[in-house]
């Protein structure tokens, strides 16, 4: 009987040990190939340079055989995306969670928020075409318009469709933070004669304002992971521009061109691939720690 | 009691929670500058009854309620009525010390604040020390104002709490059991301060501590099962009640 | 605008007599005070409501669009064309010309090589298959002429569901003015119609959009996800059952646990990276393989599921298990007979929804090689296979108008089987969870 207990216990803590091993996994694997790729391409060309063409040539005789790693332009691309992307989620996110928390009753809510999580569960691939199919055009027609000329792949275009995409992860989050301040406060607030809006403002955000941040960080992590979106609405161009309405790449497509199709293993082409997976892995991890860390400090000042 | 000394009353008060009639046909006078004990067993309908006074009851979405409550001969479930004037008019102070996550000087500050009522900062100083003065607060904390709320002792917290009410000059102060969460020696501290307060102020209390209701209040009003079985003055209630029932629970038979 | 407001709420408050209106705020000021709070409820209130509004009117602006592109994809246009089962080229097998000299036949006023390509065009590559089909079940028929509907090609199929611009010059555009001469005249005699497209459930992909089908992606998906839940389940519910019942409070355990928070927040393409290293290059597994994609997604849902499934463990009140201790069950025993059979409701619902966001993951299998064109339909974990998800992205990447409405079609198939897995956990959640 003992025997059957400690395999029984042995088995349930390899499952556990297995959690550990799969980040081991990720954390090797990529390092590995990166190191690799910095042996033939420096880090510190990688991180600054402003050149991106890893198209590399048939023959190594060929000039510029070696193509140039100089991921800046990505991580701007990267960057500007999610900021368009933050800009609609973030307000839309919260005020929609203030709206659930603070001014709906309760039926509507338990209708309301069924339908809003449907918006998480659809995958992002099915984003990815409706950007490219229905939006970029709509997008252009309003753009002619007015006069701009906007590219069928441009950074606005895939960053509302991704804002579109993680507003039910800040709704969801920063509901659930809201809903945690306790009833206490909001009465006393209320009892002194604030309205609804002044006790949010001036009560609810600041007392969930952890849990809110905590939001925002995930959100801003799911958009620079983000790769589907991305892959088809964002395009290859790597430019370093800062205009919303022009077509910029991200790190999350370039693995992906990088690594789809035929590939030798060798070739710095697709260890690079492996590079940018290592920095998207560690920015995405210091935002997800983040995140989880100031949400916990939040959740032990009201247990 | 006359007429001019009466600040509120309600008149065939129905209140119901969904399917569930919390408050039947409740009529009651609450005199000016006085202090009113609700008492009954818990579940009777008195935190229900506090909670009409100053409408806080809207906030339920289930919560239904018929009847008349008057401040000052006006009734305060017309429809125009502005709840937030209405709620700056009749403070209320809860059952568990509830500062807000501040500091001293913004608890007290926030309602002067929101409504509006100084026009600077010295203006704001002033009212926030006059309010903690009258709380009996201020010479405990007149150096640690940026601290948090939350780091006074349960007694003072709730002190902070009536000075928070109080810095937006009331006429009414509705406390639900406001010593129920202290220990003794805050309780007595709470108890001369609602003495002291009664001078400005219309006060009505829940509590369960029969001793506290003949301690502290003028006139009582005995809630059961959602019906105020008796009422009147205080002396009166705890020396003779009229009915069987109201000594029963004075005497602590049923609670 | 902050002025306007305030001043119509003024004019209201003048109307009535209420002393809580503006009585204790008698003075002018206090009265522009208290109106300007009230204006900054309805704005804020309004701001509220618009977010929930916007977002409302997206889901709905999504589906319209999804379902009004795909639903015509559902039909499929056919043509009666009379075929002459000539004797000889059956005995070749060559359908191929048996369809063209019918058509010749049928539109003997196409001249010359160009326009009789343009006939030819008329009908679907798949029409051979068809008439092949056809005599292999009916070999009497030879020699014989006979009406066959036959599947169109995409381009009439296009015509006719009426998704092609005709008013732009004919040089612009595929169909011909010819091309819409003869498909005219075949509809005068009532040879054209439109069926249900079974085509499209049936087949694999194919390079003709009338004759691509989501059966061959339907079974990858089925596959990897077989694969996936085997794994992530077995794996998932004992981390959580040891993180949850036995580990001891510790810093190990903590780190654990941040881990498996963390590993829920990773970027999926990243878990594609690890496949691609560890399972393609390192162990040599079959690539573009329903096995591989099986063990990336598994990976990849596994936090989700150890996290729902310690919620569900975590329900499961003390009392229970003191009262099974106090029975003299082991530690095990007490884990095993009472505490995971309670949580298994809960169990089942967050590995349900694991398995849902699985489904509908597309960048790992990317970068497994889950996207290539795969003609025949995977009859294994090892055969080569694309996914629903990675054949929507395939598709959309297609230039031929065809594709689109079956890339809308793919997607409504897929969001309607995530619609079923989703609804089947909450019936789990709320039929057979314990109210404790």
């Amino acid at each position: 009987m003992a025997r059957f207990d400690k395999i029984i216990k042995g088995y349930f803590f390899l499952c556990a040990a297995f959690s550990v091993l799969i980040t081991v996994l990720i954390v090797f694997s990529v390092l590995f190939e990166s190191v690799r790729f910095f042996n033939i391409v420096p880090v510190w060309d990688f991180l600054f340079g402003t050149q991106w063409s890893p198209q590399t040539a048939m023959r190594a005789d060929q000039a510029g055989s070696s193509g140039s790693f100089g991921a800046v332009p990505l991580f701007m691309g990267t960057v500007l995306i999610t900021f368009i992307a933050m800009c609609i989620a973030a307000p839309v996110g919260l005020f929609s969670a203030i709206y659930l928390s603070e001014y709906a009753p309760k039926k509507t809510v338990n209708s309301i928020k069924p339908i809003l999580e449907m918006l998480a569960g659809v995958p992002t691939v099915v984003y990815g075409y409706f950007a490219v199919i229905t939006f970029s055009p709509f997008l252009r027609g309003v753009g002619d318009f007015f006069g701009l000329s906007i590219a069928s792949e441009s950074a606005m275009v895939t960053g509302i469709v991704m804002g579109i995409m993680i507003i039910p992860y800040v709704m969801s989050l920063s509901n659930d933070a809201m809903n945690a301040v306790p009833q206490s406060l909001k009465d006393a607030s209320t009892g002194m004669g604030a309205t609804r809006s002044e006790t949010v403002r001036l009560v609810v955000i600041p007392a969930a304002l952890p849990g809110i941040i905590s939001a925002m960080l995930l959100g801003i992590s799911r958009g620079i992971g983000e790769t589907m979106i991305v892959v088809m609405a964002a395009g290859l161009a790597a430019k370093l521009t800062a205009n919303p309405f022009e077509a910029v790449t991200t790190v999350t497509v370039q693995i992906v061109t990088l690594l789809v199709g035929d590939q030798e293993f060798d070739s710095a082409k697709t260890l690079a691939a492996f590079a940018l997976g290592l920095t998207l892995f560690f920015f995405t991890l210091v935002l997800n720690v983040a995140a989880l860390f100031i949400s916990r400090k939040y959740r032990e000042q009201y247990d | 009691m006359k007429n001019k000394d009466i600040r509120m009353q309600a008149k065939g008060l129905n209140v119901s929670y969904g399917d569930k009639q919390a408050l039947f046909d409740v009529n009651l006078e609450i005199a000016k500058n006085k202090v009113t004990a609700l008492i009954g067993p818990s579940g009777c309908g008195k935190s229900t009854f506090l909670r009409c006074l100053n409408r806080m009851n809207d906030v339920v979405d289930s919560c239904k309620i018929d009847g008349i409550v008057q401040l000052d001969g006006f009734n305060i479930y017309k429809k125009k009525v502005d709840v937030v004037l209405l709620r700056q008019k009749i403070g209320m102070v809860f059952q568990k010390p509830n500062p807000f996550p501040k500091s001293i000087y913004e608890n007290v500050a926030y309602g002067p604040k929101i409504h509006g009522l100084t026009n600077s900062r010295e203006e704001l100083d002033k009212l926030v020390k006059k309010s903690l003065n009258r709380a009996g607060l201020w010479e405990e904390v007149k150096d640690r104002l940026e601290d948090p709320g939350t780091s006074l002792s349960g007694g003072q917290q709730q002190r902070l709490c009536i000075a928070r009410a109080i810095a937006v000059t009331p006429e009414v102060i509705l406390m639900d059991e406001p010593c129920s969460a202290l220990d003794p020696i805050a309780t007595k501290i709470i108890e001369e301060l609602i003495d002291d307060l009664k001078k400005k102020f219309t006060i009505v209390i829940i509590t369960h501590s029969m001793q506290q209701a003949a301690r502290v209040s003028d006139y009582t009003a005995f809630f059961h099962l959602g019906k105020i079985i008796e009422s009147g003055e205080t002396k009166q209630m705890f020396s003779n009640p009229r009915l069987k029932r109201t000594q029963d629970y004075i005497a602590g038979k049923f609670g | 605008m902050i002025k306007r407001t305030t001043k119509i709420a003024m004019k209201r408050a003048k109307k009535k007599k209420n002393p809580f209106k503006f009585k204790l705020g008698s003075s002018k000021k206090n009265q522009v005070h208290l109106a300007r709070r009230h204006a900054r409820e309805r704005r804020f209130r309004v701001f509220g409501f618009s977010a929930i509004a916007a977002s409302m009117i997206f889901l709905l602006v999504f589906f319209a669009s999804i379902i009004a592109d795909g639903y015509s994809a559902f039909t499929q246009a056919q043509l009666r064309i009379v075929v002459t089962f000539d004797q000889s080229l059956v005995e070749k097998g060559n359908y191929r010309k048996i369809l063209q000299n019918s058509l010749k036949q049928q539109f003997p006023e196409a001249k010359g090589r160009k326009q009789r390509f343009m006939l030819y065009k008329l009908v679907s590559k798949g029409g051979v298959n068809s008439l092949r089909k056809l005599v292999d079940n009916n070999p009497q028929i030879i020699g014989e002429t006979d009406q066959v509907w036959l599947p169109a090609s995409s381009l009439i199929d296009m015509y006719v569901k009426g998704k092609t611009n005709n008013e732009v010059d004919e040089s612009k555009r595929k169909i011909k003015d010819l091309q819409i001469k003869w498909l005219e005249e075949l509809q005068a005699n009532n040879s054209v119609r439109s069926v249900f497209n079974t085509a499209f459930f049936t087949n694999g992909d194919s390079r003709e959009p009338e004759q691509a089908g989501i059966l061959g992606s339907i079974m990858g998906s089925i596959f990897s996800i077989v694969v996936c839940m085997l794994i992530s389940m077995s794996i998932g519910i004992g981390a959580a059952v040891y993180l949850e019942e036995f580990a001891p409070k510790n810093k190990l355990t903590d780190l654990i646990e941040v881990n498996i928070n963390n590993l829920a927040a990773v970027p999926s393409i990243i878990f594609g990276l690890l496949a691609l290293a560890i399972y393609l290059n390192f162990f040599g597994m079959p690539r573009s393989s329903s096995l591989v994609g099986g063990f990336a997604l598994a990976m990849l849902v596994l936090p989700t599921i150890v996290i729902a499934s310690r919620n569900a463990l975590a329900a499961v009140p003390p009392s229970i298990r003191f009262a099974a201790t106090a029975l003299g069950a082991t530690k095990v025993q007490v884990t095993l007979h009472h505490t995971i059979p309670y949580a298994l409701p809960g169990i089942l619902t967050g590995t349900i929804l694991g398995v849902a966001r699985a489904l509908g993951e597309t960048a790992p299998l990317l970068m497994i090689g889950m996207v290539a064109f795969v003609a025949d339909v995977p009859t294994g974990i090892l055969d080569p296979a694309t996914s629903l998800p990675t054949q929507i992205y395939l598709w959309a990447d297609s230039p031929e108008l065809g594709f689109v409405e079956k890339t809308s079609a793919c997607i409504i198939i897929l969001l309607l089987i995530l619609g079923i897995v989703n609804g089947t956990a909450a019936y789990i959640r709320k039929k057979f969870q314990y109210d404790w």
